[in-house]
């Protein structure tokens, strides 16, 4: 059976080769943010015959085609994670310091139309809230 | 002629001289932690931080604020 990434690479029409289909498979399976190194040392437990340049390669494949995405935790590795159907957005609590993240579909819709409004392909956006509680806020 | 506003740090937020005693600091230097635990990166976690802390201290300069959370969420790495 297909990996959830592998099916997403085949929807984004990236040709699947055996190799490539083993590390889609280690991305699926990953429950932490793995670097290069960790998912080439995963891959080959499945294909020796999987090399670091091809790992590398295939990283790079799939990050382009916006199937993973990069992360970056500030040990200077870069780490990655299967990029979610869902696009998170952060709202952070002004008193709390408290980062809570959220699905909005109106957003989605919204900065897609102004890009497209403006004559542009949406390759990236940033989008922070910050707000108070209301209950807090009326006490003030 | 541009006035110097000569502000000591201790005196911007830091504690016991902070109107809101360390909750300036903890909302700070929390926000910062959770967007680097999920993986954002540092400039984004940063200004964040910076943001809350100008909500709490509108009245200090930018380039103050900056350097006051850059004190607050330094890991103890330079880099």
């Amino acid at each position: 059976m297909p990996s959830r990434l592998e099916q997403v690479c085949v929807e984004k029409g990236l040709k699947m080769t055996d190799q490539r289909r083993v590390i889609s498979r280690v991305l699926s399976e990953a429950t932490d943010h793995p670097d290069v190194e960790q998912v080439y040392h995963r891959a080959q437990r499945l294909d020796p015959r999987i090399s670091i340049a091809t790992v590398y390669r295939t990283m790079k494949l799939f990050e382009e085609a916006n199937v993973i995405e990069r992360l970056d935790f500030g040990d200077g590795r870069a780490r990655y994670e299967e990029n979610r159907e869902e696009h998170h957005h952060h709202l952070i609590d002004l008193h709390t310091g408290q980062v809570i993240e959220f699905i909005n579909d109106e957003i989605e819709r919204m900065k897609q139309r102004i890009a497209d409004e403006l004559g542009y392909e949406l390759v990236g956006h940033r989008l922070e809230l910050y707000g108070v509680k209301r209950k807090r806020r009326d006490e003030a | 002629m541009d006035r110097k506003i000569e502000i000591d740090l201790d005196e911007v937020c830091g504690i016991g001289h902070c109107e809101q005693g360390d909750q300036c600091r903890v909302a700070v230097r929390r926000a910062y932690q959770e967007l680097r635990d999920l993986g954002r990166p540092d400039r984004h976690a940063f200004e964040a931080a910076v943001t809350i802390y100008r909500y709490h201290h509108p009245h200090v300069p930018a380039h103050l604020a900056g350097e006051v959370v850059q004190d607050w969420v330094w890991d103890g790495v330079r880099h």
